[in-house]
Parts: C-alpha cells; sequence; structure tokens
C-alpha cells in the first residue's frame, strides 16, 4: 500500500507530508481515541472467549471465528444481508438521482417537494418504526388497504372492458407483511428506501450545484435534449458523488441492524428471516454476553465490508470525472 | 475562562456531594418504568429519602427493558454498577452464575412473617441457591380479556373456550372472531400448561416436545383453519379495541393500553386463562437486584429501600398506580387493595386469589434467551404450515443445545 | 406553416414533459408524506381513533391536549436544551475538522495518503456494537460519564463529512491551485478564500447530516449517560412504547415536536442548494 513515489526523496515532499499531517491532527487524534483504540481492542478480543461478566478471560486462538462460520444463523445471516444490500443499494442510489435532477431544474414547488422528500430522514426511528407496523399490519395497515383499492379497481376496469367475461383477474390474497418471512427483506428495503431517499437526494443536489450551468446551455444550443444531457453530462460530472453514496450506501446496508430491531420489537423477524450480520454481533454481545464471539463476527463483516469496497475503488478508478 | 469557572464549580460541587456521602449513604436503582409507573417509582423514593434522613436513593429511568439490560452489560464490564437494578430472572441466572450480584434479602432483615408474606410464586421466581436472592418487584400475569358485550360468562374451560370462539364467530358473521392469536412463546405455553405439559422440568430436560406440546399447537391452528381465531400481528390491545376480535390472552400489564383502545366502545373484563387438565396461571415480569459492587453500608441501605418498596403500603400504593400486582400476601388482601379491585371488576381476574395458587412461570436460566427464541420460532414456523413433529424435534435440539453451552461456559 | 407546426409540436412535447414531471413529483411526495400525514394527524387522536379496519385519517375532535401530555410526560425541556447544546456544537466542531482533513486528503500529496484514508474508512465498516463497551469503559476511565463530553467529542470528526468533503475538493480543478500556490497565497488561506466558498453546498450538507445525526443519536446517548438532567430528546420519545402497547398519539405528538427543529434547519438551509454557484473561469 505503501508504495514509494519518485518524488519521495524531495524536501518538498516530506515538508507537505508534514503540513497534511497538521491538518490531519484533529481527526486523528479524535479517531484515535474513539474508532482505531476500540478496533484494536476489540480485534484483540475476538480471540478470547471474553465475557462481559467475567474479570478473566481465556484466549481461544481462532475458535471464535470457526465457530461463526460453521454456525448455520450466521449463514443465514449472511444470505439475509446480502439480500438485502443487493435490494436497497441500486434502488436507492437511482430513485435518490432521479429526485435530485428533477429537483434541481427550475420548477414550481421546488422548496416543499424537496422538504416532503427529505421528510423521512429527519423523523425519529422510535416513531418510524411505529408507523410502518401500522402499515404493514394485515388488518388494519394502510397497505393492504390500498392494494384492496387497487385490486378492486383493477378487477371492476377488466371486468368492464371485458364484457363480463374476465372477473376476479387479480385475486388480492391480503399478504401477512410482517408475519411471512418471505417479505421481511422486501418491508426492510421499502423503508430503507422511503427513508433514505431524500438524504441521497440531497448529496446529489449538492454535487449537482458543482456542475457548471453553461455547459447545459452549450449543449442545448447544439440540440441535445435533456435525456441525452443527463448522459453526457450530469452523469459523468456527478460521478464523484455518485461514487461517495454508493461506498456509503453499501457500507451502511451492510451494517443492517436497528431498522429489524425497531421493526421487529426486538426480534430478528418471523423465523430469523431478519437476523443480518449486526444482529448476530448484537445477539451475542448484549443478550448473551460474549462480546468476543461478537467481535469476531464483526470482523468476518468488516472483511466482506472491505473487499467490497476495493473492488468497488478500482472498479471505478477510471470512471470517476473530477473536475477537469 | 467558562470552562475554568466550569471546572471550579464542579469541583466544589464534587467536594460538597463527598463531604454528604461521609453522613449519608448514596444508592441508585436503574429501572425501566416510564410514564405513570416512573412517577410511582420517583414518588415512593422520594418519601423514602425523606424518612431516611441518612441514606439518598436515585431511581433513575435506563430506557426500555433491552436498554437496561445493554447498561447494566456495559456498566458490569466497566465495574460502575448501579448499587440496584430491575432484572428480569434470565438476567440473574447469567448475573448469579457469574457472581456479579448478592443476595439482597440478606440485607432486608426479613423476619420469618416478612418472609412468607411474599406471594409463593414470586419467591419461587427469585429462589437461587436455595436462597432469596432478587425481591419479586413489578410483577404481572397472563390473563384473558374479553369482550363483555358479546361474551356475558367467560369460559372457564378450554372446551367452553373454543366453543364460545365459535359461536362469537358465527353470530357475527365473521366480524368479530372469537379469539386473537399472536404466534408467540407464551401463548404456546398458556395452552401447553393448561393441557399438563411444560417447557422444560426441574433438571433442565426439554419437555415441550410431547403430546402435550403437540396438542396445544393444533388447538392453535385448528382455531386459525375454522376460522374461530384471527391471526394478528401489532399489540392484541388494538384489534380487541377494534372489535375485530372477542377475546386474547395478554399481560396485564397491558391494561392501561386496552383501556385506551376499547375506549367507550364496549364492557371488557378480564378472566383467568381457561383450564383444561389443569388450570395455570403465568405470572412475569422483573425484580430488584443487588451488585456485588455495593459496599457493605450501600448494600444495607439498599435491603432498607427494597423492604420499604415492597411493604404493605406501598406495594399496594404501587400495585394500584400502575396495573402491577402486589408482590405480597398482605398486600393483596388489603382493603385498599379489594377496595381498588372491587371499584375496577374489570380487573379482577387480575389478582385472583385462586391463581396464585397454580401459577407458573417461564425458565429462569441464562440459557432462556437463545432457548425462547428457538421455542418462538418453532410456533412461527408451525403457524406458516410446517409440520409440528419436525419443528418441535429441531426446537428441541436447539434448546438442548443453548442448555449444554450454558453448562459447558468459563464462569 | 412547416415551422410553425414544429413550433406547435415542440410546445406540446415541453409542455407534456412538464406536465408528466409534475404529476410524478407531487405523486411521488405524496406517497413520501403519507406516512407523516398519519403520524401528524394520530398525534391529535383519541387513543381509539388510531389503529381501526376502517381507516380513520382525522381525529372526531382535534385533542391538541396530546401534545401538552406528551411534553410533559419526559423532561423535554432539559431534554431539548441538551440536544440543542450538543448538535449544534457537535456540528460545528466536525465540519471544521472534517475540512481540514478533507482538504489534506484532496489536494495535498503526503507519504501514505492512501493508506490512511483506507484506515479511516475502514473505520465506517465496523458495526459500532462492537466499539460501544471499549469506549464506555475509556470513557469511565476519562471520567466523562455524565458530562457533554462524552457525547459531544467522539462526535466531533466523521469519516462521513471527510469523505463527502474531500469528493467536492477534489472536484475542484488543481490548476486553480498550483496557480493560487505560485501566486504566493498559502496552503491554509487557499482553503479558506477557495475552497470553503466553493464547497459550501457540500458543507451545507454535512453540517445538516451532522445535526440530524446528533439529535437523533439514542444509544450512545442512554449508555454514556446516567441521569435525566445529561440526557437528549430520543430517550424521551422511548416513554411512549413498551412491550405491551403503545401510546400513539403521544408518541406521535412528541415525535411531531421532536422533529420540528430539524426541519426549519432544512428549510434555512436548502436555499444552500439553489444558488447554483456559477464557477465561470474556474472549469479546467
Amino acid at each position: 500500500m505503501l508504495r514509494i513515489p519518485a518524488q519521495m526523496k524531495t524536501k518538498k515532499y516530506w515538508k507537505e507530508t508534514l503540513e497534511a499531517y497538521l491538518y490531519l491532527l484533529p481527526a486523528f487524534t479524535i479517531l484515535g481515541l474513539f474508532s482505531f483504540y476500540p478496533v484494536v481492542k476489540s480485534v484483540y478480543m475476538s480471540f478470547f472467549d471474553w465475557s462481559l461478566l467475567r474479570d478473566t478471560q481465556y484466549f481461544v486462538g481462532w475458535e471464535n471465528y470457526e465457530k461463526i462460520i460453521g454456525d448455520p444463523v450466521f449463514r443465514r445471516a449472511i444470505m439475509n444481508t446480502a439480500r438485502y444490500v443487493i435490494g436497497y443499494v441500486p434502488i436507492s442510489i437511482a430513485l435518490g438521482l432521479i429526485v435530485a435532477v428533477l429537483l434541481n431544474s427550475k420548477i414550481r414547488f421546488r422548496g416543499p417537494l424537496r422538504v416532503a422528500f427529505f421528510l423521512p430522514w429527519v423523523t425519529s426511528s422510535v416513531a418510524i418504526s411505529m408507523v410502518w407496523r401500522w402499515i404493514y399490519n394485515q388488518h388494519y395497515g394502510l397497505l393492504n388497504m390500498m392494494l384492496a383499492g387497487l385490486a378492486n379497481a383493477v378487477n371492476t376496469v377488466v371486468e368492464f372492458v371485458s364484457f363480463g367475461h374476465l372477473s376476479e383477474v387479480w385475486q388480492f390474497s391480503n399478504p401477512n407483511w410482517l408475519m411471512e418471512p418471505q417479505w421481511t427483506i422486501i418491508n426492510l428495503v421499502i423503508i430503507a428506501v422511503w427513508q433514505s431517499l431524500g438524504y441521497n437526494m440531497v448529496i446529489f443536489l449538492a454535487g449537482l450545484q458543482n456542475i457548471p450551468h453553461e455547459l447545459y446551455e452549450a449543449a442545448e444550443v447544439d440540440g441535445a435534449s435533456p435525456w441525452q444531457s443527463f448522459w453526457k453530462i450530469t452523469l459523468p460530472l456527478i460521478s464523484p458523488t455518485t461514487f461517495f453514496i454508493s461506498i456509503i450506501s453499501i457500507i451502511g446496508a451492510f451494517k443492517l441492524f436497528t431498522e429489524v430491531y425497531v421493526l421487529y420489537t426486538g426480534r430478528p423477524g418471523p423465523v430469523n428471516s431478519g437476523m443480518t450480520i449486526v444482529y448476530y454481533v448484537y445477539r451475542n454481545a448484549f443478550e448473551r454476553y460474549r462480546m468476543g464471539y461478537a467481535s469476531a463476527a464483526a470482523y468476518i463483516l468488516f472483511a466482506i465490508i472491505f473487499v467490497f469496497t476495493l473492488v468497488q475503488m478500482r472498479a471505478s478508478k477510471r470512471r470517476i470525472h473530477y473536475g477537469s | 475562562m467558562r470552562l475554568k469557572k466550569l471546572f471550579l464549580l464542579s469541583l466544589v460541587l464534587c467536594l460538597a456531594l463527598s463531604a454528604t456521602a461521609l453522613a449519608q449513604t448514596q444508592i441508585t436503582f436503574w429501572h425501566a418504568m416510564s410514564g405513570e409507573l416512573g412517577n410511582a417509582i420517583d414518588y415512593l423514593t422520594e418519601k423514602f429519602n425523606a424518612e431516611n434522613p441518612d441514606i439518598v436513593v436515585e431511581s433513575i429511568y435506563q430506557g426500555r427493558y433491552g436498554d437496561l439490560n445493554t447498561k447494566l452489560v456495559a456498566s458490569l464490564s466497566a465495574g460502575t454498577t448501579p448499587t440496584i437494578a430491575q432484572v428480569y430472572e434470565n438476567w440473574t441466572d447469567a448475573f448469579f452464575r457469574h457472581g456479579v450480584i448478592a443476595p439482597l434479602s440478606h440485607y432486608m432483615d426479613l423476619t420469618e412473617a416478612e418472609f412468607n408474606d411474599y406471594i409463593e410464586v414470586f419467591r419461587g421466581m427469585n429462589t437461587w441457591d436455595g436462597e432469596l436472592y432478587t425481591i419479586p418487584y413489578n410483577k404481572s400475569n397472563w390473563v384473558m380479556f374479553y369482550n363483555a358485550d358479546l361474551i356475558p360468562n367467560p369460559p372457564e374451560t378450554v372446551e367452553e373456550f373454543l366453543q364460545i370462539a365459535k359461536e362469537i364467530t358465527e353470530q357475527t358473521n365473521g366480524e368479530t372472531r372469537g379469539f386473537g392469536i399472536r404466534p408467540t412463546l407464551e401463548l404456546f405455553h398458556a395452552f401447553l400448561y393448561v393441557n399438563g405439559g411444560d417447557f422444560l422440568d426441574a433438571d433442565l430436560n426439554v419437555t415441550f416436545n410431547s403430546p402435550e406440546g403437540k396438542e396445544a399447537l393444533e388447538l392453535m391452528i385448528g382455531m386459525l383453519e375454522d376460522g374461530s381465531a384471527l391471526l394478528i400481528d401489532g399489540y392484541e390491545n388494538e384489534s380487541f379495541g377494534d372489535e375485530m376480535i372477542a377475546m386474547y390472552i395478554g399481560s396485564s400489564a397491558g391494561m392501561p393500553h386496552v383501556e385506551n383502545s376499547v375506549g367507550d366502545k364496549f364492557q371488557f373484563k378480564t378472566a383467568p386463562i381457561p383450564r383444561g387438565k389443569r388450570p395455570g396461571a403465568p405470572f412475569m415480569g422483573t425484580n430488584i437486584a443487588l451488585f456485588n459492587a455495593a459496599t457493605e453500608e450501600q448494600r444495607h441501605a439498599a435491603g432498607k429501600f427494597v423492604k420499604f418498596l415492597t411493604n404493605t403500603e406501598n406495594t399496594v400504593y404501587f400495585a394500584i398506580k400502575t396495573g402491577y400486582l402486589p408482590v405480597t400476601y398482605s398486600g393483596l388482601n388489603s382493603a385498599e387493595y379489594q377496595q381498588f379491585l372491587a371499584d375496577n371488576p374489570h380487573k379482577a381476574a387480575v389478582a385472583n386469589l385462586d391463581a396464585f395458587g397454580y401459577g407458573y412461570w417461564q425458565p429462569t436460566i441464562a440459557a432462556w434467551e437463545e432457548a425462547r427464541s428457538a421455542i418462538g420460532m418453532a410456533v412461527e414456523r408451525v403457524f406458516l404450515g410446517e409440520p409440528i413433529d419436525l419443528v418441535l424435534e429441531e426446537a428441541q435440539m436447539m434448546v438442548e443445545e443453548a442448555i449444554e453451552d450454558m453448562l459447558s461456559q468459563r464462569y | 406553416m412547416l415551422a410553425e407546426q414544429q413550433m406547435w409540436r415542440y410546445r406540446f412535447a415541453k409542455t407534456f414533459r412538464r406536465g408528466l414531471l409534475y404529476a410524478v413529483l407531487i405523486a411521488g411526495a405524496l406517497v413520501m408524506m403519507l406516512p407523516f400525514v398519519w403520524m401528524v394527524t394520530s398525534s391529535i387522536k383519541a387513543p381509539h381513533e388510531i389503529t381501526l379496519r376502517t381507516i380513520q385519517w382525522l381525529p372526531a375532535v382535534p385533542q391538541w391536549e396530546n401534545y401538552k401530555v406528551a411534553w410533559e410526560a419526559a423532561p423535554f425541556d432539559i431534554y431539548f436544551k441538551n440536544s440543542f447544546i450538543i448538535a449544534l456544537t457537535v456540528m460545528g466542531l466536525d465540519v471544521v475538522f472534517s475540512a481540514l482533513a478533507a482538504y489534506a486528503f484532496a489536494k495535498l500529496n503526503f507519504f501514505g495518503k492512501n493508506f490512511l484514508f483506507l484506515l479511516f474508512l475502514g473505520t465506517m465498516m465496523i458495526p459500532g456494537e462492537v466499539m460501544l463497551i471499549p469506549n464506555y469503559i475509556t470513557m469511565v476511565n476519562f471520567g466523562w460519564i455524565d458530562t457533554y463530553a462524552s457525547l459531544i467529542v467522539p462526535w466531533t470528526v466523521s469519516v462521513f463529512s471527510i469523505f463527502l468533503l474531500r469528493q467536492f475538493f477534489l472536484s475542484i480543478p488543481n490548476e486553480l491551485f498550483e496557480a493560487a500556490i505560485l501566486d504566493g497565497c498559502g496552503k491554509f488561506a487557499y482553503l479558506i478564500k477557495v475552497m470553503l466558498p466553493l464547497s459550501k453546498p457540500a458543507l451545507v450538507t454535512v453540517m445538516l447530516f451532522k445535526f440530524i445525526g446528533s439529535w437523533n443519536s439514542f444509544l450512545w446517548v442512554l449508555i454514556m449517560t446516567n441521569t435525566p438532567a445529561m440526557r437528549t430528546i430520543p430517550v424521551g420519545l422511548t416513554y411512549f412504547v413498551s412491550d405491551v402497547g403503545a401510546y400513539y398519539n403521544y408518541l406521535m405528538a412528541a415525535s411531531t415536536f421532536a422533529m420540528a427543529p430539524i426541519l426549519i434547519l432544512f428549510l434555512l438551509l436548502q436555499k444552500q442548494f439553489i444558488q447554483g454557484i456559477a464557477r465561470t473561469g474556474l472549469k479546467g
């Protein structure tokens, strides 16, 4: 990682290094105390049978890691987490970008519309989870009420158009969103997309302000359609922001936990369908007091995310346009 | 400049505090009681502090049970535990096995009469190593809530219960179902127990994978299949208040929520859980534990405080204010509490005296957290249509594994 | 004639697109808002009006006193004061420290740059749950339990902010930087005079997110404090939900007043996204 460049030997380089470290000093101090130190400590703990309720801890080598990898619940957690990441990340980025671009154009009610999209990010998770528990409720939830209404409307129209030959084409089954395990990850993706759309929108909006306006004017003079300028100007020039959002979203998505915990009131969803890697970590740390074991699980997660991020960084290196 | 002032101020404060500490014993009580419940604890704490100038008790809300647990774990790892805290029995067991709690009853100067005054069921839930290690505090039980407008006489036996549930559904054309089912471990336990079964025996052998267990699950599934019950998610009191169901079995601690969702739409009452081969009343709720880190003075102060909290007058005060049960026979039988029940007939079953005679509770072992999620998952799987035999078999294996794991841990 | 027809077609297409755009945006906004509408209207309902089979959007009689009851259920005056002190301080310090670090990562050439950046980024990949206990012990050792220090200091630097600002700084052309340095402008002066003004939208974004993150932080606050005097709003919100039921109306009322300050902040800051800084002459 520390490839030594030719300029290394110059005095200027070292002077600049010193200067850079000064800029980094506050960040390094705070992160050192409250991130690097606990990380190092928990890496160390992961090789111990480390109980939070006991003073003496026992070295066990790789035992924690071996046990975790052999645990079917952990493998389940990896699968669930992966499903969530795949479902959530692309949708939330794409929608965030679309909404940001639309709300960056000169339209009326731009301010109120931005507020509407941003609202979900602002609310406390306790209230949000209660609202969504109501929405997903089988009997009195909003979702089934709306779907039933929609099904009814579709059926009526189809029946009318087909002169009564086709009735009940959409047989609404009144799904039990919170109790049927096949919906768990979908539920979580919907909530997460709803919540993060405004968040991604704001970051994209900030990024869009960096694109010089005259580029669009020039394109319009050349007869480019808005669609073309989106692909030829917006997308390439917003790539540093897109890169940022995708890295952050993937890291965040892999750490899914709180959303499950609050939506399913302290349980990992029906039949473990919402068991995620961090849920697994939490359960072992705080419900079973096995901190060493939990730390080991956290570092397996770390390794997964790290590889993903490196691949992403490599892959996108050539596709990001910074400034010029 | 301001920082300096602040620093000086805090220094002075520290000194002042430590000066008074010489004369007074400081103890802290961490709990998970908010709202009315928290107010009741605050009131009692102030009263105690006023009566005992040599002791200062600080009672502090530390979030809901899960949060309180996390806080306790953090404080145990750093040696900053409170003097006493509310705990569930399976936490107590873990704490007991690791030797981080002390037997609270040792510091309470209980006479034999006072000891025996604690309701037997509650003593049972709080006994480790033959000693009353923790003291019952906010105890509740599971009862049947029913819509008294639709059901004038509540069912006493399981047969009557099934019958009434069916009738209600037919009467209302399914608008209101007889019973509401949430596939939880607690509901399974209720039907399992009255059917003569239980989760574990005294030697921690799994007993729910049995004909009794299978029948209990079949009974619930059967009610769903013939439409006399409705599968519900969310809090039961919500479907109950909206008259989607006419009966449900749930915690007496949820009483204020039931009152809220029912409003004045109909009359509701409570009854004991219908009996099958035997009657059964499940008891739950938390207890108070004393942590080892406390000094000798603090232990005695804590003992005095907990004795005060659970004396007849105060346990009745707390019960009336919060809907939890008095923890002593004298409290239960007190004129004040009996008057309260007479004034609130819908709460009568909650403090049904007979129920204390056949009360039972969930296993109080450290591995219970893991075991209960295994059994809870089994119940969910059954309701998703998986074969009962297979599911119970697998749950048994998981529970046995959890218990084995608990027994083989280093303490 | 032909030109006129084309013109007309062009106008029609434009109007149609506009209309479609509005339809999509307003429909989207409605879907996004729906959960809130329920939240806010539930905050003035009577408890038995909330979870019903036939949804009731509005209360029969608005129960405004829900707000009063919710406000008095927990020491919200103290919680609000603490939330403001903590969120504002964290926001202010974070943007300074993160801008400094981001500047180094974006514009300076130094030994171990990529390694350090990955190291920083790596800390985001560790779930906070495993760092909580070690951090708690650190706080105990520092004597910071129950002080603002434990609630503020660890959050004054975030890799999120550094990373975001770095991305923005990177997209400001290097030519400008080199020219300015050649002209004798110091690196720090360049940061203050050129970089920061040009990155206003990014700075505003960082501040907004930091404020919200701090405002809604729950577990950390609960673990690092023992007394109500040091706690913040999210702790108060837990008062209304328990294992056996929820006081929806009070919870929704409290959540509504809890989010009001953030909403105001957003309204104030969102103007910054409209400025669309004219960066004429800055292009590379």
